[in-house]
Order: structure tokens, then sequence, then C-alpha cells
């Protein structure tokens, strides 16, 4: 197996961090032990400390031409013509009572060509992700405990974990919930034989899939009868499935 | 069984004549291996790890130098399937460096955990699949395929459209035409100079940009999650369009008369005839929908 | 002259254009235009950094109302700075949107020419060939020294994201040093 040089992977990938002085003791502690014993590791943050160092002496520099003309001569002029007229609508045309369709009829009969749809009353839905990923989950529950064979157990604990996750944001449509699940099962089993580095590129990934299923539901939560907002959810899962199987080929490539 | 497993190993300094060193190569690469192709032969680079240029010409041959005298990559057929893999004879775990010459008309096939890979001037069906490390494309005279989980995918010149997909990093294509299927997980998805009546493209975190033609009969469709969709058509266009949004504003250079109005925030309208579909869709993000000049 | 004394004069300079004279707003330019047109350099690219330099200025000459004089004005001119160039970038991209085959979104791998020498012309040409997510966090934090809170705040990313694309900028910028910009 490859697990010195994934070792290094991750020593490396915290070495910005740790220079930042942002890792919990015990982490600093490891990296320390690790840094101590492997020259590469000990380059390689010598390295970004020379990067850093550098880049700290780069100064200001000088425009090759004096702009000052131009801006002088901008602040002289007179201030400029506002810009052809632009109709602001409010969806969902709330404003002052009225309807779209008669702020639409008005901005028509005005000859207004530019159109500005805006949605003033919704707070832009900022989701913790409170529920972690599934994959990191997945990851989690494999631990130090998961079997290194693809063994019933260890598939069974990865889809029992998975299931509780899924459970905090809503469950997958019926049509893609049976292979969703298959696939967390093999990514489960499939784990211990992954390397270190590949597993947290998946983890990013599937985190900004679970993020756009946890904002969609959310909205679903604020707004249930909307139908593009259905189907949203549905193509997200279904990028999510097309994920898992990207994740499970990759898993499945010997190395 | 193998049929073959060939080990050609020459060096250029051997034999300069039969071999005139290409432009922008230095002489003093080595040719690890020469083999003649047959029509229907599929080249596939199975599995590396490294940075590999694979360019087209007008040779029925394919050609493999490395950067080292010692390529660690081993060649070999198995019926029209020829396979360049590595050579765990001289080390797992090394990166390779290594440039492949193969005729314009061949399949390519590629896999690699951390490979950048370089493809340019092949007219057979390109397919890539890689977990990181970037790919550029240029010149695809065939279908080209794409996936990666993390690396910036670039295709410029393809003639028989691209499907395109990186989980976390950009996705750009340029001068296409042909069917377009692209998608960003978290980047930007920049589409310029697309030429096509059927582009669908997707992000959950990043922007989409688009300039195209929109033909007559063509099907469009623009699908964010959390970023931004520039859209830019030609003023002449003529097409039916449908808006979605959660949390966004739209903004139209063209005329826009609300053919539909649903009571959340989706409308239809028309432009020109309405002949092709476009539909966009953004659930957290501005859209924007020009003249393209 | 002091560092006090230098934000003696500047305050002085600043009430005097906040009431329209122009000379005052000159030297306020003449002080802080390195900062601002290196900023523009780093984060886009030089060809554009002169015009957006001076948009910078006539921007915060337009805005000069809303300074209250709560930080140091070159502290709230390089952040009017930072805004003025990510929401370019947007008018940038649709600009390139527009005029099909347009190069500006995809050209960007290609160094942009530099006016400096040695190994400063290097870290430059290198930083300009960074992506352009990790590019716009290091030069902030590396560089301009903003915090990473603040950095996710003006980038309209997570903390997180700035973290992990300032340690892909370092690495990128030691393989770039490494191997030569």
């Amino acid at each position: 197996m490859n697990t010195k040089r994934d070792e290094h992977g991750e020593i490396v990938a915290r070495l910005s961090d740790y220079m930042a002085g942002e890792l919990e003791p015990e982490a600093s502690a490891e990296i320390e032990v690790h840094l101590s014993e492997c020259g590469g590791c000990r380059r390689a943050l010598e390295e970004l400390r020379a990067v850093v160092a550098a880049v700290g002496t780069l100064g200001a520099l000088d425009p090759p031409r004096d702009l000052w003309p131009g801006i002088a001569a901008t602040i002289d002029a007179p201030a400029p013509r506002a810009r052809a007229e632009t109709k602001v609508i409010e969806f969902p045309g709330a404003a002052a009572g009225r309807s779209v369709d008669e702020e639409l009829s008005e901005a028509e009969a005005r000859g207004v060509r530019r159109l500005v749809f805006t949605v003033p009353q919704l707070a832009a839905a900022s989701v913790a992700l409170v529920a972690a990923s599934a994959f990191a989950t997945w990851a989690m529950s494999g631990g130090v405990a998961a079997p290194s064979t693809a063994g019933p157990d260890g598939s069974v604990s990865g889809a029992v974990v998975f299931a509780s996750t899924a459970a905090d944001v809503g469950p997958p449509p019926a049509e893609l919930a049976d292979e969703l699940a298959a696939l967390e099962q093999t990514l489960a089993a499939a784990r211990a034989e992954l390397d270190p580095n590949t597993v947290r590129v998946l983890e990013r990934s599937l985190a900004v899939i679970e993020q756009a299923i946890a904002d969609s539901r959310l909205a679903i939560e604020q707004d249930p009868g909307n139908e593009f907002l259905a189907a949203h959810l549905e193509r997200v899962y279904e990028r999510k499935l097309l994920y898992l199987r990207e994740a499970v080929r990759v898993a499945e490539w010997s190395d | 069984m193998l049929d073959t497993v060939l080990l050609v190993t020459t060096l250029l300094g051997a034999s300069p004549e039969s071999l005139p060193a290409m432009p922008g190569q230095a002489d003093a690469a080595a040719v690890d291996t020469i083999l003649a192709l047959r029509p229907g032969d599929r080249v596939v680079l199975e599995n590396l790890t490294g940075e590999i240029s694979v360019r087209g010409w007008d040779r029925d041959e394919l050609e493999l130098r490395g950067e080292d005298e010692d390529v660690p990559l081993i060649v070999s057929r198995r019926g029209s399937i020829v396979r360049v893999a590595r050579d765990d004879r001289k080390g797992r775990r090394r990166g390779v460096e290594a440039a492949i010459r193969l005729p314009r008309w061949v399949d390519v096939d590629v896999s690699g955990r951390s490979l950048d890979i370089w493809i340019d001037g092949i007219d057979g069906t390109v397919e890539i699949s890689g977990v990181s490390g970037d790919v550029w494309v240029e010149n695809a005279g065939g279908p080209v395929r794409v996936r990666t989980i993390e690396g910036e995918i670039d295709v410029s010149g393809a003639r028989a459209g691209v499907n395109a997909s990186s989980q976390s990093d950009e996705v750009r294509l340029r001068d296409v035409e042909g069917p377009v299927d692209a998608h960003s997980g978290s980047g930007d998805l920049t589409l310029v100079d697309i030429r096509s009546a059927s582009v669908r493209a997707e992000t959950q975190d990043g922007d989409v940009t688009f300039s195209g033609t929109v033909a007559n009969d063509g099907r469009y469709g623009f699908f964010v999650h959390d970023g931004d969709a520039y859209i830019a058509i030609p003023a002449t266009s003529s097409a039916r369009v449908s808006v979605s949004t959660f949390d966004g504003d739209f903004e139209s250079e063209f005329p826009v008369r609300i053919e539909r109005y649903t009571g959340g925030r989706e409308f239809d309208f028309t432009i020109g005839d309405g002949r092709a579909s476009i539909e966009i869709q953004v659930f957290d993000g501005e859209i924007r929908l020009l003249e393209r000049r | 002259m002091g560092e006090r004394a230098v934000a003696h004069f500047e305050t002085a300079d600043v009430k005097r254009a906040q009431d329209g004279d122009h000379e005052a707003f000159e030297r306020l330019y003449r002080e802080h235009v390195g900062r601002v047109f290196a900023l523009c350099v780093r984060m886009v690219d030089e060809q554009s950094a002169e015009d957006l330099t001076q948009e910078v200025f006539i921007r915060a000459w337009n805005k000069l109302s809303t300074f209250k004089g709560q930080s140091r004005f070159g502290t709230w001119l390089h952040r009017l700075a930072i805004n003025h160039v990510l929401s370019r970038r947007e008018t940038q991209r649709k600009r390139e949107a527009r005029h099909a085959g347009g190069d500006g979104v995809l050209a960007r791998v290609v160094a942009p020419k530099r006016r400096s020498s040695g190994h400063a012309l290097d870290l430059e040409r290198a930083i300009g060939r960074l992506p352009e997510r990790a590019r716009d966090v290091f030069v902030l934090y590396d560089v301009e020294g903003y915090s990473h809170d603040e950095i996710a705040d003006v980038l309209g990313v997570s903390v997180g994201t700035s973290k992990s694309q300032l340690h892909r900028a370092r690495m990128l910028m030691r393989r770039h040093l490494d191997g030569g910009a």
C-alpha cells in the first residue's frame, strides 16, 4: 500500500494551517513529529515559508504613465446621463399591492426595454450544513473499525449511518433511492482501499451537493407548491447519483 | 493473452534520419516506442500519473517519447486495443512525463488518478477520466468526453460535441460545434463561441457564461444552483425562453413580454418567432440575458 | 515625516477633497496610486490595471461623502478597489460573452507582461499564472494582509474555501517559482 506517501500528502495539505497556528495542539504535534523525521515534508514547509516571505516583500507598483490627467478630466465633467429606462418589477409583484400583470402592461405601454425582476422579500437562504455530507459520514462510519474487506458488516454499517444523515435533509426521490443507497454501500466497503487524498477530494465534491440539497429543501419548506424547486431538487439528487457513480468508478481503479 | 508486447526501444540519437525532431521538442528526448496502428484501433492510456501530451500527426504510427531516457511506460496490443500503461518494473509510484503522437483518426481513452493531460488534433473519439489534474483538449474532430473530480477542463476547438464534467473546478469550452453537455460542481462554466442545437450547462456552485448561436430547432438548458447565469445570444434569435429562479434577479436586453407567469418566480416569453427552446433556471443568483454582438 | 503626521495631513486632505478640492484629492491619489495599481495588476493584469486604477479613484471621488473617517483613508480606498475589481470582472464576463470568441476569460493562462526585475518579476509572473480564485485569496492574504474572515466576506466564499485556496495558491507558487515562472 501507499501509506507513507499518503501520509506525506496529508501533512503537506495542512502545512498552511500549521504555519498560521490554526491547528489543534494535537494536530500540530503530529505534524511536528512527522517533520522531525521527514526531510521531504520539511523541505515543503521551508518552500512554503519562502513563498510567503518572498511575497511579503512585494510592494507598490507605479503605473507606467501618470493616470491623474484622466481622473481629473472625469471628475471635472458633469454627471453622466442616466441609463436607458429600466422597469424593476418585484417578484411576485407585491409592491403597492399591484399584480405583475399590471406592472408588465404599464412597462409595455411605456416602451420599456430593460426589465428587471427582483426578489426583495426573501433573504438568501443561507443554510449551515448541519448534517455532515453523506460521504463524510460514510468516511467517519468507516473509521478505524471499518473492515478492510468488503464484508457485509461494513456495507450495512455505512448504509445505516447514511440513512440517518439522509433523514435530516429528507429522503431522495423514490426512483433514485435504491441506487443511491447501493452506491453508498459500495463506497463504504471500498473506503479502506482508497487513498486519503482521493477520499478528501470526493468528500469536498459531495459536500457541495449536500449543501445544494439542504438549500433546496429549506426553500421547499418556504414555498411548498413551487414546481421549479421540486424539479431543482430532483436534478441535484441526479447529480449526486452521478457523483457517487464516479466515486465508485474511481474506487474500482486498481493501484 | 496478449497478442504482442512491444518494447521497441531506440534512442533518437541512434537513428536521427528516421525520426525528425518535432517542433518544440528537445532533441535529447528519448523515443521509447514506435508502433504501427490500424484503422479501428483504440489507444488506451491506463491509470497514469504525471503529465502527458497526445498529439495527432499524419503517420499511422504511435510514437512515445519520455522526458527521461527510461520512460516507465509499457505499450501492448490486444486485438484492436493498444494499451499504454505504467511499467511497474520501473517503480510503482513514479509520475510520468511523456509525449505521445498518434494518427489523427484513432480513438483515445485516457484514465489517471493525478494526471495533467493535453490532447491536440485527434479526430477520433476522445474519452478522459481522472481524479485530479487538468485536462486540455484542442482541435478535436470527434466527440470529446471528459470526467474529472478535481481539475480544470479546457476544450478549445471541437467539431463533434463535448460532454465535460468537473466536480470541483472550472470548465471552459470554446469554439465548439455539436451537442454540448457541460457541468461544474464548484467552479465557473464558460462556454464561448458555441454553435450547437443542443446545449445543457449545469453548475452547483459557480457562474455559467454562454455565448453562442441559437438554432431554430435547438434546445438550450442552463441550470445553476448558487451562481449567476450570463447568456448571450444573437439579436436575431428565435426562441421561447423560460426563466425560473428562487432567489435572484432577472435582467434582459431583449424586449420581454411575459406570456406565462406562475405564482412563484417562473415565466415564459418569446424572442422573434419563438422556435428554439431556452430554459434558464437559477436557484440563487442573477440571470442576465444579453445580446451577443 | 512620521506616520502620525502623514495621517494628520491625509485627514485634512480628505476633508478638503470632500469639499470639492481637486488638488487635495490629487495629493491623495499620488500617495495611494502605487498600492491600488499593484492590487489591480495582481488581481487582474497589467493591461486592465491602468483603467481599473483610474476607475477606482473616480469612484472614490464620487463616494468621498460616505467616508466617515472611522478607518484610515487608505484602508477605505483599498476595500473600494477590491470591490471594484470584483464587480468589473462581472462586467468583463458579460462583455466577453457578448463578443463571441473574445479571448479574455480564456486567455488568463498567458502570463501578463510585468515591468519588474529579477526575483520580483518571477513572483509577479507566478502570481499572474494562478487560477483566479486562488489568486484572489493569495493576493489578499499573503500580499495585502487581509484575514480569512475578511476575505470570505469580500469574496463571498466560506472561510474554509479561503483557507484551502490559499494553500492551493502557495503550493502552485512554490512549483512556479521552483520550475521558473
